[in-house]
């Protein structure tokens, strides 16, 4: 199965194909350039690159979030718009599943980091070894001094991912001590390729999604709305 | 270009979400509207994180429906045509994403289309002959424009607004008066039982020279501060007095300088747009005047005016046949002028 991989939830803008989720060509930039200019000529010179008919593609898997709501949104409405033209399937992935798979091999827990804003952090705790990741803590919004505590209590040694480490180190290193390792920097990137290969493993546990059953995972509301809520839970108190 | 040029359209600039199939730039063979009304209703105007969450979740199925509707396949179109400015930018980028993968998927034209030249070619669709030069006054919620085409994408923007469109304005008096969202149809209602001479509201710039801008800030003001009066006085407002007082001062200067814009060029012809142009009061008082002047004036039907993707579709029709195509490199672009268009 023919698969194309895009990622642009967070700064990195990143497409990859391959087959049977073996990685055959991924382009990625980390330029801090807006993806909406750059992501689908990217795609385009992605299979002319790879000699690959975009009508030989059998299905787009696509990174749904959380991450910036715009780039989230760039992704998958160029995942949804590829899908439904080219008449092919659509998988979603988690991007925190996505950024853990980059180090799924490493025999212990994973937590990638993505910056949420508002002192917090985007993040989920899975245990690798394998092909397949076990979700050890769900995806959440989180402020890294409660996220340290709760990583204690595992008391053993975690892989952080992600490409804000540098700033995240100097709170968490201290916190966790000897349990605090990290993935170099290059390889803690969003890569599609790990959006490839996990859409692959989750299409033969669960199927593809259907067309408009493929929605972003945002993770948080609006901020609108999270105002509006607040003031309600007031009156009514 | 074929005989049959079947073109989609695809509008997403605000709290629309729509698509259209339109034939040879003319004939409408769906036109399909997603409003978001109620949605943004509670919180008194659009809220563009909202906006852009419900275009991603409806726009597939609304291409879907125009598809369906129209009776013709993803197959058949010759180019897909996008409002990519201005607007709001996340929610435009859900429709230029959406139609550069499509015509990508496709491999048909992406056509790139100025949000305001769309509502203009709204008029395309109304089955009247459109013989340039013309004027048209295009106004709205984002925009109170006079603009002189001197034939296909070659406009001038004559005048413009030097602060608020006459559309926010309709929107805020309707918010003050707790009328709801939008305000332009709840105002006109009530106007219509109203006495405009009860109330005084200034017409603003009318007696500059010659000018064709717009200024709406000081009637908006003096409306707010005449609510706020009324009520502090205790005296409870006749909304169907205030209402067709302030309508009918937007309504004179809107008429007054478009009179003035078609004497100032040469013109047979002046052409009504956007959302605003569903004002009935306007039609009527535009339609007067300019008869009386021996201009040819061309409205578009109410549910043309508003947003939606029939009019991107005319537009991107007559783009596409001056061999303007879009790269995937196009972008959405919030502040989008109508120069170079
Ligand atoms: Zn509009």
């Amino acid at each position: 199965m023919l698969l194309l991989a895009i990622d642009t939830t967070t700064m990195v803008c990143s497409v990859a194909v391959g087959e049977e989720g073996n990685l055959m060509a991924e382009y990625l930039l980390n330029i801090n350039k807006t993806h909406s200019q750059r992501l689908m000529p990217l795609i385009i010179s992605l299979l002319k690159d790879s000699d690959i008919n975009r009508k030989q593609l059998e299905g787009i898997a696509v990174a749904v979030g959380p991450g910036s709501f715009t780039g989230i949104r760039i992704g998958v409405s160029t995942a949804r718009g590829l899908a439904q033209g080219l008449g092919i399937p659509l998988i979603g992935v988690n991007t925190l599943e996505a950024l853990a798979g980059v180090g799924a091999s490493y025999p212990g827990l994973l937590c990638p980091l993505l910056d949420a804003r508002r002192n917090q952090v985007y993040t989920s705790v899975y245990r690798g070894g394998g092909a397949d990741l076990e979700e050890v803590e769900p995806p959440q919004a989180i402020s890294l001094a409660n996220l340290s505590r709760k990583l204690m209590s595992y008391g053993e040694e975690i892989l952080f991912l992600g490409d804000n480490l540098p700033a995240f180190r100097k709170i968490l290193k201290p916190a966790l001590t000897d349990y605090y390792r990290e993935m170099p920097f290059s390889a803690s990137l969003n890569h599609a390729s790990s959006v490839l290969l996990r859409a692959f493993v989750n299409w033969n546990k669960k199927g593809a999604t259907p067309l408009y059953a493929l929605n972003p995972f945002y993770l948080r509301l609006p901020e609108a709305q999270r105002r509006l809520l607040e003031r309600q839970k007031g009156v009514e108190e | 270009m074929p005989h049959r040029t079947l073109i989609l359209g695809l509008e997403s600039s605000c709290d629309d979400t729509a698509a259209a199939v339109v034939l040879n730039g003319r004939q409408i063979l769906s036109n399909i509207i997603s409003s978001q009304n109620d949605l943004h209703r509670r919180f008194g105007g659009v809220v563009p994180e909202i906006a852009s969450r419900r275009h991603l979740e409806m726009i597939n199925p609304i291409i879907d429906e125009a598809l369906a509707k129209s009776g013709i396949t993803l197959g058949e179109l010759e180019g897909i045509a996008v409002s990519h400015g201005p607007g709001l930018v996340g929610s435009l980028l859900v429709g230029v994403s959406t139609a550069k993968a499509l015509s990508y998927a496709l491999d048909v034209s992406l056509i790139a289309v100025n949000h305001l030249e769309g509502h203009i070619y709204a008029n395309f669709l109304t089955g009247a002959s459109v013989n340039f030069p013309i004027i048209c006054l295009v106004v709205s919620g984002g925009h109170t424009s006079l603009i002189y085409m001197q034939d296909h994408g070659e406009m001038e923007v004559l005048g413009r607004t030097r602060d608020d469109a006459a559309g926010e304005v309709f929107d805020k008096v309707a918010r003050a008066l707790e009328l709801g969202f939008p305000g332009g149809p709840a105002i006109e209602n009530l106007a219509q039982r109203g006495d405009s001479a009860a109330f005084k509201f200034p017409r603003a710039l009318m007696s500059e020279d010659g000018k064709l801008d717009f200024s709406f800030s000081g009637l908006k003001t003096a409306v707010l501060n005449c609510i706020r009066r009324e009520t502090e006085q205790g005296r409870s407002v006749k909304l169907e007095d205030l209402t067709a007082a302030f309508q009918e001062a937007v309504v004179d200067v809107l008429v007054e300088k478009s009179l003035l814009a078609v004497r100032q060029n040469p013109v047979k012809q002046l052409l009504l747009a956007g959302g605003v142009a569903a004002n009935g009061e306007l039609r009527r008082r535009m339609r007067r005047r300019m008869d009386d002047e021996g201009i040819e004036l061309v409205i578009p039907p109410p549910q043309l005016c508003t947003d939606n993707g029939a009019m991107i579709a005319a537009a991107g029709y007559y783009n596409l046949r001056r061999g303007r195509v879009a790269s995937q490199t196009l972008n959405a672009v919030s502040s989008l002028g109508l120069k170079g268009v």
